[in-house]
């Protein structure tokens, strides 16, 4: 039988989890989130960036394996690349806030600009092999460059929702959210 | 008694009663059949009969609202329940009448191909970093589809799968870079290939290469695959030609073809997951 706190624990994993999952919808699904001026928004990233900043990092690489998980299904991408990438970045997110860095917008906004911009040219450079430099050239203007605008845009609304919820899941479980500097 | 006939209200009755049978009698003679005593009285008291049937009927109307509210209340639900019904109804008909749209144009082309084995499939998600429309269908290796299984909507080609799992598979577009196609124009019958740059890919048009500098090609011509490499079987519309551009590295030519489907809007597809000559390279 789970003790008490350890189901709490649980919920607040099982919480995570769901938000990742309706990221991955609404980033993934059919006509949830439209198109406009060519480009798109990657709700996962940031996500993953302030799910590791609040909720340490063996959360933040679990969130970010399922969440890259749930990408890979419809990417074209090899299978797996996007859950390691995921991963990563919840971790490495959660261990500089832990260790180095203060969880604020400051540092959700560094963390998604730099998760952001390094998926989109690994990505872009990826079809190396099959463009010439016009055509990269197009794909990181009239493509890329787009959705790194457009997820950096959203970033703040996510940071402050998603702090906002994973505060009120510690205050219910009654732990002080100052614990571990902002960390479930 | 005989003072009875002679008092005078007896004798007004008499002359009343006599007066009225005397009208009777002219009535039932006369061609309209009525008396001068109702002529009168119609003509006198129609214009407040008018009135007091108006006052009538509205004081009825003013009573159901207080009397009868409840069933008109009940009454509403009930019509309200059967419009919610009939949209419903409705929005299912429409669904089926698409449905069955695009199964006419898969008729066509199995009534075209007897060898061809159709997977049905529907889009079930987008890869919001992929600029080139990869998408991911609803059915596996569960239920037949295999890498390199044509993806087709009608008689158009719409991609190649790529990645297979269980229950769910990833489809490249025809605009993806990574795809290669054979094809053909049928007017000219002229041989090329479908070789797509990120430039125009991104503008929704994909590159027949191939050609030679003199093509017999025009605008408004039709390419379609032309089963060479086993991947793709034949006479699949790609795109109508756009314009045709010579290369400026090379002696060749290339036209810019117009995909025949529009992928934002494009929900069930058909998998080819078996056709003869699947595999076999010429």
């Amino acid at each position: 039988m789970l003790g008490k706190e350890r189901r709490k624990i649980i919920y607040r994993i099982v919480i995570v989890f769901l938000i990742v999952f309706a990221s991955a919808m609404l980033q993934n699904g059919l006509g949830l989130f439209s198109l406009f001026f060519n480009g798109r928004v990657l709700f996962l990233i940031p996500v993953i960036c302030v799910s590791g900043m609040c909720c340490g990092m063996g959360v933040g690489l679990a969130a970010g394996v399922f969440g890259g998980a749930l990408w890979d299904l419809v990417s074209a991408s090899p299978d797996g690349i996007l859950a390691l990438y995921l991963g990563l970045v919840g971790f490495i997110s959660a261990f500089l806030v832990k260790n180095y860095m203060r969880n604020s917008l400051r540092t959700a906004m560094l963390f998604s600009f730099v998760s952001t911009v390094t998926f989109v040219m690994v990505k872009t450079f990826s079809y190396i092999s099959s463009f010439d430099f016009s055509g990269m050239q197009a794909l990181f203007f009239r493509f890329s460059l787009p959705l790194i605008f457009y997820t950096m845009l959203i970033s703040p609304l996510i940071y402050f929702l998603l702090k906002k919820i994973y505060t009120y899941l510690l205050y219910l479980s009654n732990q002080s959210p100052n614990k571990f500097k902002g960390q479930i | 008694m005989q003072n009875f006939f002679k008092r005078r209200n007896t004798k007004i009755f008499a002359g009343i009663l006599a007066a009225l049978l005397l009208g009777m009698l002219a009535a039932a003679l006369s061609a309209d059949s009525s008396s001068p005593l109702t002529r009168g009285v119609g003509l006198m008291f129609s214009p407040l009969q008018t009135v007091s049937t108006k006052i009538t009927d509205s004081l009825r109307n003013f009573s159901g609202h207080f009397v009868s509210s409840a069933y008109y209340m009940e009454k509403i639900e009930e019509l309200e329940l059967q419009i919610e019904e009939y949209r419903d109804q409705l929005v299912d008909f429409e669904m089926y009448k698409r449905q069955l749209e695009s199964y006419e144009g898969f008729l066509e082309v199995k009534e075209a191909n007897e060898d061809f084995e159709f997977v049905p499939a529907t889009l079930i998600g987008r890869d919001s970093a992929d600029a080139f429309h990869s998408f991911m269908i609803n059915k596996g290796s569960a239920d037949g589809v295999s890498v390199n299984d044509p993806v087709i909507y009608e008689t158009y080609l719409v991609g190649v799968v790529k990645e297979v799992s269980v229950t769910t598979s990833v489809v490249w577009s025809i605009l993806d870079p990574r795809v290669s196609i054979s094809a053909y124009e049928i007017r000219s019958r002229e041989d090329g290939y479908i070789e797509n740059t990120a430039e125009y890919s991104l503008s929704g048009i994909s590159t027949f290469a191939g050609l030679d500098r003199g093509t017999e090609i025009l605008p408004g011509g039709i390419v379609c695959t032309s089963g060479v490499g086993g991947i793709f079987p034949r006479d699949l519309i790609i795109g109508t030609v756009q314009e045709v551009e010579d290369r400026e590295t090379d002696i060749s030519a290339y036209a810019l073809i117009e995909p025949g489907i529009d992928y934002a809007s494009l929900i069930d597809v058909f998998v080819i997951s078996s056709f003869l000559g699947q595999g076999e390279s010429e």
